[in-house]
């Protein structure tokens, strides 16, 4: 079969006579339909990861039909062979008191699939490992796979807005406006906030989301000296806003966030910091004062999982636009590139 | 090995049967003590579609594990477990959400297989739960109901709630302790029964008298009413009661399986804005930390248990069903 496999650093080679993956008794076997690229891949092929040693088949948010199944996987109720299935790419122990409180998100076990020990689903056929099995959900008939690929990040942007608990007439400011943020401002919308205003501090990237989402939001503008909090508040007449998602992994966005919200506001720091430099300096002041609620949020829940597909389903055509480029298997290095270059927002990969 | 069969509607007997063996995944459980269980009378006095005789019924055991099958450690040998007896599917949406109560495939030991009123009984490893060495039997054996009165309080009640407990059995008697728990400020506890009703008053409920419960409930909140009514008995009259004794915006959680239905005054439900909401059974969470709680002795239970051999069952559940006593029956069996 066709895989891509990265080689070294910035280094992918397409190669036609893979092996196929073995079906384990208690696993499957995907025939892949799409495959999505998510910031980490690029983060892995940019900067290499010791976790995916080369020459290694990457990929981790893949939509496929079920090939073939073995007789002692366990999967989940209404899923059989020959469905069409997202893969969710949380590997998850199942047992854990944080398992079976429903919070799969924060498994003190988890591991990522499309990682060692998981090659993942830049190919023709992918391995669907036992642990994984309890992570296959069945796609609703009319969801594009291109658009179901994106399942992953979408969920972990609705884990985000759960945390914000986005209510009826708030104002909502989102800070950052990759893939996630353009799907918490659809999501602020869908939930009734008066006001959805964005930035960044990219006015390419801010473009690219304002042809996306534009006309579901109020207003955008570029982050700039102040990082934004200016802007936003002659259009609040300088009280703020309610709800603050900063999907964005900048100590600048996060103190931003501070002076942009209301008294008795909620923020959710959605995004992560690098993680040879995570601490923060913020005015706790601000804190105090106005009695905020700073939140933060990881990964998504099976049930996120599950709402994610009848959300993208129900609002694809607003939702698709987020998905930018499309490529085939054997152009992947171009892929890669258009991210680095910042122009376009979601790309699958499409073996 | 002996069993206590259920056979029919008021019908127990002392059988002999053949020894359960642990497939792969299981374990055996020799049984200690096995508590009986409002639900096992409930079946026990009248036919009941849920729990099919002939059944050896019993989910509140305290044991030993006596023999592991395949692919079970075999450390666990010896090793003494509360059975936590929902046997869930794990896979389904509300599995994975951590609600195992709600598993559509969802089965109860001692119900919809066999139980611990028997020497010994199978069931999957992760059902056999292992507890503190300091932890009594007469304690642990408690863990599951208690997660029952976890499972309402820690919805229902917040903190500062006043709260009238209806029906002061051990179910009752536990919710007025989860409800201490969980900082109610005043509890109140109603029930026919003033024998019973002592143990409700020992965990610290002040005593309603059931002639004149509603005057007496309002004398005692200053004409505000309860924020929070449990009802642990389960009739159209407590049903009743409950809602009449709400002050306006006030939460009704029903868990007592006295009647199936009847008429509820639901002008006094909209007019009060009222919220109902049942209760069944409990979580993985809250039976851990049901358990964590009887470990710290968040829980005096003196005087709640009467011990009966397991060959004067029947006369036990005799006892129960038709004079409300003793409290709480354990049955001995290991």
């Amino acid at each position: 079969m066709r895989a891509a496999f990265m080689t070294g650093v910035d280094e992918v080679e397409i190669r036609e006579d893979t092996a196929p993956p073995e079906l384990d008794p208690a696993g499957a076997v995907l025939k892949v339909e799409a495959c999505g690229i998510c910031g980490t891949d690029a983060r892995t092929f940019f900067n290499g990861d010791p976790k995916a040693p080369p020459p290694w088949q990457l990929g981790h948010e893949p939509v496929g039909v079920l090939e073939s199944v073995g007789p002692d996987a366990v999967l989940p109720s209404g899923v059989s062979l020959g469905d069409r299935v997202f893969l969710g790419s949380i590997l998850t122990c199942g047992t854990c008191r944080w398992c079976v409180e429903g919070f799969q998100n924060l498994c003190e076990r988890h591991l990522l699939y499309g990682y060692d020990p998981y090659p993942g689903a830049y190919a023709e056929f992918a391995a669907v490992p036992p642990i994984a099995t309890k992570n296959l959900i069945g796609l609703p008939p009319e969801l594009p796979s291109d658009l179901a690929t994106v399942a992953d990040p979408f969920a972990c942007a609705l884990n985000g807005i759960e945390q914000l608990d986005v209510r009826l007439g708030d104002g909502v400011m989102i800070v950052g406006t990759g893939p996630i943020g353009c799907w918490q401002a659809v999501m602020a919308r869908d939930r009734g906030a008066a006001r959805v205003y964005m930035t960044d501090v990219s006015s390419e990237r801010l473009k690219v989301a304002t042809d996306a989402v534009g006309h579901l939001i109020d207003d955008a503008w570029v982050a700039g000296d102040d990082n934004g909090v200016g802007e936003l508040m002659t259009r609040t007449d300088g009280t703020g806003v309610e709800r603050i998602s900063v999907a964005a992994p900048a100590k600048a966005g996060q103190q931003a966030a501070l002076e942009m919200a209301a008294k008795r506001a909620t923020i959710v720091y959605f995004a992560g910091l690098p993680k040879h430099d995570p601490i923060s300096p913020l005015d706790m002041n601000e804190l105090h004062y106005k009695e905020l609620s700073i939140l933060g949020a990881y990964g998504a829940t099976h049930r996120q999982y599950r709402i994610t597909m009848d959300y993208l389903d129900r609002r694809q055509d607003d939702l698709a636009r987020v998905v930018t480029h499309r490529f085939p298997l054997d152009r992947i290095a171009e892929a890669f590139e258009t991210i680095r270059a910042g122009t376009g927002l979601k790309m699958v990969i499409l073996p | 090995m002996r069993a206590l069969v259920y056979l029919g509607p008021r019908r127990m007997e002392l059988q002999e049967v053949p020894d359960p063996v642990a497939e792969p995944g299981e374990v055996v459980i020799d049984s200690i003590v096995s508590a009986v269980c409002g639900s096992d009378l409930h079946g026990f006095r009248e036919a009941s579609s849920r729990r099919i005789p002939p059944l050896v019924m019993g989910h509140e055991t305290v044991g030993r594990i006596g023999a592991v099958g395949k692919g079970v450690d075999p450390e666990r040998l010896g090793q003494r477990v509360v059975l936590k007896p929902i046997l869930s599917c794990g896979r389904c949406d509300a599995c994975r959400a951590g609600d195992i109560n709600r598993c559509l495939e969802g089965r109860l030991v001692g119900r919809d297989l066999a139980g611990g009123f028997a020497e010994r009984f199978a069931v999957p490893a992760p059902a056999a739960v292992p507890i503190p060495s300091e932890l009594p039997d007469d304690v642990a054996v408690l863990t599951e109901p208690l997660a029952n009165a976890e499972h309402v309080t820690e919805r229902a009640v917040r903190e500062g709630d006043v709260v009238f407990v209806i029906g002061s059995g051990p179910i009752g008697a536990l919710m007025v302790r989860a409800a201490f728990l969980h900082r109610a400020r005043q509890v109140l506890v109603t029930d026919t029964n003033p024998e019973r009703l002592a143990f409700a008053v020992a965990q610290g409920a002040e005593e309603i008298p059931s002639e004149g419960a509603l005057e007496a409930v309002t004398t005692a909140t200053d004409g505000v009413g309860v924020d929070v009514v449990i009802d642990a008995a389960g009739f159209e009259a407590t049903w009743a009661l409950g809602l009449q004794a709400i002050r306006p915006g006030g939460r009704i959680f029903e868990i007592g399986l006295g009647a199936p239905s009847g008429m509820v005054d639901f002008f006094t439900v909209l007019g009060k804005e009222a919220t109902i909401a049942g209760s069944y059974a409990w979580t993985d969470q809250d039976f851990a930390r049901s358990l964590e709680l009887l470990a710290d002795g968040a829980l005096t239970a003196d005087g709640w248990l009467t011990r009966v051999p397991l060959a004067a069952g029947q006369e036990a559940f005799e006892d129960l069903a038709d004079r409300g006593r003793p409290f709480k029956v354990l049955l001995e069996l290991g």
